[in-house]
């Protein structure tokens, strides 16, 4: 018990320290506090965090230093000292002795709108733990190959290397090659983490963080619609609103709580920083800062290493926010972007854009900036899957009734000048970009999986609808003063509550968990614990994907490379008519005597397999040269002898 | 103000969440409490037969049989404690083009193991 107490608490002051600190030392440099309220600078800080982190490990992973905890808590305490030194010398020069509290902007909330939004948060916290609960030992499929990532720069100590091996239409294994799949500021925030918490890899430290990071994008959606929205008196409402459109309902759906349980972790951190992007953006532009405009560009840097769907979505959404923009404001639009230009040549900006250009260039070119995979991402789209959702698919991925709302209120949209011209032209270029892209990605040349753009469309869909539900309401209100009935007013106002309220916690009840695989799971992990111990340099392992739980944690026990025990995927991934693909990990398996797994036993020198007894030890149990040496209830290992 | 407020208790809930569900992690991580257990070869590659039961149910006693082809040649009763691993060393001493299974009863579960010499 007293080990666990230590472990939580070394955990919980790792946080702090690697997931706070470097960004709140960063704010008080760049002066960032007076502009932003306490809790913008709160969620600031964290995302901040995040992005100073991958920077820092990247730099620390090109040092001879390498990636220790030693070198990573240097790192954070040289950067912060820097940082402290240049808010030093600025308050110094500037004879600044008013506290760093004294100078936020306030943005009071009365104290029933204050216990509204605890309550709220609440809610939020408590509904998707109930549903973590049971999804909280790490099973998941995509966690376990970000965490293989992770662990290989923690044991390492060097920036992982990102490749693997594949079978060849020979029937022998490849050498290594490189993979787009991965982006580096997926695993460094966890890495740190990780080395300077000593977190074990097999734990529910990665889902805690990202857990942690989504609780902080609900709230940069909160901070970011009071933004928008500060030039109307019904700011609160709103932000309010939305907070509960997109907190406690639909909460557990895709991109929630799944996320965070399922280990999506460049979405969840995408999620975070898209809208702190904005809202830096918008502030940008409406103080004319070129400071913050320096501090936005440094977050997008931070998103450009972390997730190039987020990345893409980023800058559609900005395309479509400048198109929105330059058609709301014709006669001002050619005087204003002469403005913005001028921010953009500022030293800040000039800096970031630097650094970026030494980072792409010298340190550390993000595996996504090749080719193939810009080719892949780019053109006509080439699956069924990524040719568009339907009107019916993306209401649905959007929750039915925020979509109603939604949909007049981005309407509305275009005739509500008084929210300020750029807060309107974030807000429509936002939705019309996802919406596009989801919808008719052909339209854009957009080759990704619609669904995965379409999970984006949720935030900005919460936002304009808590602002159209409160346009209605208020409407109503007035018109109650003079002809509309104030029971009817109650009546709208129950109507509105009840629809949106049963069909976001309808939503909520279909995606609750039946059960935690966590059974299973540890039957597969002391399998592995097992095999590894006794497999030599020479032995080559094939599991299935299918029928074992928590298989893509295997590879976790081996460490002997990304694609390292091989893996018999889904049976519908042997069957693409758009490519071909290898056979031998289905053939090895389904029909280990069939002549075509002969040829691929003796290709790949596969030896040891491990399947799920109840499913699939029959064809093994056959076959004479096969012997089965481990026996589980969910799992069997069984030895090609001869 | 009431900034302040909300990040003080949006922390203290988070903090609140994250302690639940690390003890949530830490029972389901528990084999112990999952009443399972296996049997395994010690050495999976060579001729051996020493075999290990490793229990993590609530079964104690464990009876084993050892088959050669299908015929019973050996058999004995072990208990192995919930937590615990026992091995059983096995002779493969002059056996040759035989299977030899090793099966073990635990209450109604039923498990086996085999190497084809």
């Amino acid at each position: 018990m007293f080990d666990f107490f230590l472990s939580q608490l070394a955990f919980y002051l790792t946080l702090i320290l690697v997931l706070f600190i470097p960004g709140a030392f960063l704010i008080a440099a760049s002066r960032m506090y007076k502009k932003f309220s306490l809790l913008e600078l709160f969620v600031l800080a964290f995302g901040s965090s995040i992005v100073i982190i991958d920077f820092l490990v990247i730099l620390l992973g090109r040092t001879p230093f390498h990636i220790t905890r030693t070198s990573i808590l240097g790192g954070i305490l040289f950067f912060s000292g820097a940082c402290y030194a240049i808010f030093y010398n600025y308050r110094k020069k500037n004879k600044d002795a008013a506290s760093i509290l004294m100078q936020m902007p306030e943005h009071k909330l009365k104290k029933r709108p204050t216990f509204l939004i605890i309550a709220i948060l609440f809610l939020t916290i408590f509904i998707k733990t109930v549903y973590l609960k049971d999804a909280i030992f790490p099973t998941a499929t995509d966690l376990g190959h970000h965490m293989y990532w992770t662990k290989v720069i923690a044991t390492t100590g060097q920036l992982p290397v990102y490749e693997k091996a594949d079978i060849q239409g020979d029937y022998t294994i490849s050498k290594p090659a490189p993979i787009a799949d991965f982006i580096i500021g997926e695993h460094l925030p966890f890495a740190a983490v990780a080395i300077v918490s000593g977190a074990e890899f097999i734990s529910s430290f990665a889902v805690l963080i990202l857990f942690l990071i989504h609780m902080m994008s609900l709230l940069a959606i909160f901070i970011l619609t009071r933004a928008f929205f500060i030039n109307s008196k019904h700011q609160d409402a709103i932000s309010i609103v939305a907070l509960f459109l997109i907190g406690p309902l639909w909460a557990i759906a895709s991109p929630q709580a799944k996320f965070v349980s399922g280990g999506v972790i460049g979405n969840d951190i995408g999620n975070l920083l898209i809208p702190l992007a904005i809202l830096l953006f918008l502030q940008a532009f409406i103080a004319k800062k070129s400071s913050i405009l320096a501090f936005a560009l440094f977050v997008c840097l931070g998103l450009a290493y972390t997730h190039h769907l987020s990345t893409f979505v980023f800058v559609f959404l900005s395309f479509f926010s400048v198109l929105a923009y330059a058609l709301l404001n014709t006669k001002t639009v050619l005087e204003d972007a002469k403005g913005w230009l001028k921010l953009a040549l500022s030293p800040a900006v000039l800096a970031v854009l630097a650094m970026g250009i030494i980072f792409v260039f010298f340190l550390y070119t993000p595996t996504y900036l090749n080719t193939s995979a810009i080719d892949t991402a780019v053109g006509a789209p080439s699956k069924a899957t990524r040719t568009g959702l339907t009107l019916a698919q993306l209401k649905s991925t959007a929750g039915e009734a925020r979509f109603a709302f939604a949909v007049v209120g981005a309407i509305l949209l275009f005739f509500a000048t008084t929210l300020g011209k750029y807060n309107q032209a974030f807000l429509i270029g936002w939705i019309g970009a996802l919406t596009i892209m989801s919808l008719r990605p052909d339209w854009l040349f957009v080759d990704i999986p619609s669904n995965r753009i379409a999970s984006y469309v949720v935030f900005p869909v919460a936002i304009i609808a808590s602002y159209m539900l409160v346009h209605i309401l208020t409407m109503l209100k007035s018109a109650a003063k003079n002809y509309v009935s104030s029971i009817f007013l109650l009546i709208t106002f129950f109507v509105f509550v009840t629809f949106i309220t049963t069909n976001g916690l309808y939503d909520n009840a279909l995606s609750l968990n039946e059960n935690s695989s966590a059974n299973k799971a540890l039957q597969t992990y002391a399998a592995s614990q097992y095999l590894a111990q006794r497999v030599g340099s020479g032995d080559v392992v094939l599991k299935d994907h299918n029928y074992l739980a928590g298989d893509a944690w295997i590879k976790l026990f081996f460490m002997k490379g990304y694609n390292y025990p091989l893996s018999r995927g889904f049976f519908k991934r042997y069957e693409d008519e758009t490519k071909t693909r290898e056979q031998c990990t289905n053939f090895m398996i389904s029909v280990p005597n069939g002549n075509d797994a002969k040829l691929c036993y003796a290709g790949t020198h596969t030896n040891f397999l491990m399947i799920n007894p109840k499913i699939d030890s029959t064809q093994f149990v056959r076959a004479k040269e096969f012997w089965q040496i481990y026996a589980g209830d969910d799992i069997g290992i069984f030895f090609k002898a001869l | 103000m009431n900034n302040k407020l909300i990040i003080i208790a949006t922390s203290f809930f988070i903090l609140t969440s994250f302690i639940f569900l690390s003890i949530m992690a830490r029972k389901q991580a528990d084999i112990n409490a999952k009443n399972i257990w296996m049997i395994y070869f010690e050495n999976p590659k060579d001729r051996t037969l020493g075999f290990t039961i490793e229990n993590h149910s609530t079964e104690t006693n464990f009876h084993w049989q050892i088959l050669t082809d299908k015929s019973m040649t050996n058999q004995g009763d072990v208990v192995v404690k919930l937590g615990e691993k026992k091995n059983i060393p096995v002779s493969s001493a002059n056996i040759t083009d035989k299977k030899i299974t090793i099966v073990v009863t635990a209450g109604e579960n039923k498990k086996e193991i085999y190497k084809s010499l």
